[in-house]
């Protein structure tokens, strides 16, 4: 059976846990693992941190997170309609960062903890990232 | 994010708790840093035993705070991560760069023996 979620909300910090464990909550209801669930929640926190953190430099806007759930998958999708990523080679390079005291790890901990991930950006129309996780048979 | 300090002669003890993410990492800095600047000490403790979550984003505000204490002379020590934290911390290579120690005891003894 397939299932899906869609949330939209403003790109503030403080939905990072929002967006989370909303889909913390819709992969427990689709019988994944408490381990694969923590993995997923970081997945999720980083995906979302970044597009709050660099979409919208200097103002506001909207991150939006689809959910799909069909057969063994987790299809998760996070996208803004922000700046785009100038380089997407560069921002994929482990420890690559623009802002203080962060490390610049988001995406390897994606790649770590998800089975698929792409990434797709165009400078002035917005970034998607685009995960999934298989459930353990 | 829950936040509480103790003060021990060698160091300020905080005890952290709840999810240390993009939307808590700012206060805890924040916090942590003002607790140093006006207690003095040089020295911090980082109770880490009821964390039920971080990210890259709290990862990185712990380095930061082991690079501005180790700058002014101090230790920082993390104690008692719940193992999915210590994991992160270990995927994130940072568990060769900060000091681990198993419980509060165990960190306060650590301080202990390098003050003596």
């Amino acid at each position: 059976m397939k299932r899906e979620m869609f949330m939209r909300f403003s790109a503030h910090p403080s939905n990072v846990s929002v967006a989370r464990i909303a889909v913390a909550t819709f992969a427990a209801g689709a019988d994944f693992t408490i381990p694969d669930i923590e993995e997923i929640k970081v997945a999720v926190s980083e995906a979302v941190s970044n597009a709050v953190l660099h979409a919208y430099p200097g103002g506001e806007g909207e991150v939006t997170v689809s959910v799909t759930s069909q057969g063994d998958e987790l299809v998760i999708e996070v996208r803004d309609q922000g700046c785009g990523i100038p380089d997407i080679e560069k921002a994929k390079e482990p420890g690559f960062t623009t802002v203080p005291e962060h490390m610049g790890l988001g995406l390897s901990f994606i790649e770590s903890f998800m089975d698929s991930v792409s990434l797709e950006s165009e400078v002035g129309s917005g970034t998607a990232v685009r995960m999934v996780k298989k459930r353990c048979p | 994010m829950h936040l509480s300090f103790h003060r021990n002669p060698a160091c300020v003890i905080a005890e952290v708790s709840g999810e240390l993410d993009l939307s808590t990492a700012g206060s805890f800095r924040d916090r942590v840093d003002q607790e140093l600047m006006r207690t003095g000490s040089p020295n911090l403790v980082l109770n880490l035993q009821n964390l039920e979550f971080i990210d890259s984003t709290g990862l990185g505000v712990l380095l930061g705070r082991h690079r501005q204490v180790t700058a002014a002379g101090g230790k920082l020590i993390l104690a008692g991560p719940p193992p999915k934290v210590l994991a992160m911390i270990e995927m994130a290579g940072l568990s060769s760069v900060l000091i681990i120690a198993r419980s509060q005891e165990e960190a306060l003894r650590l301080l202990g023996g390098a003050l003596s």
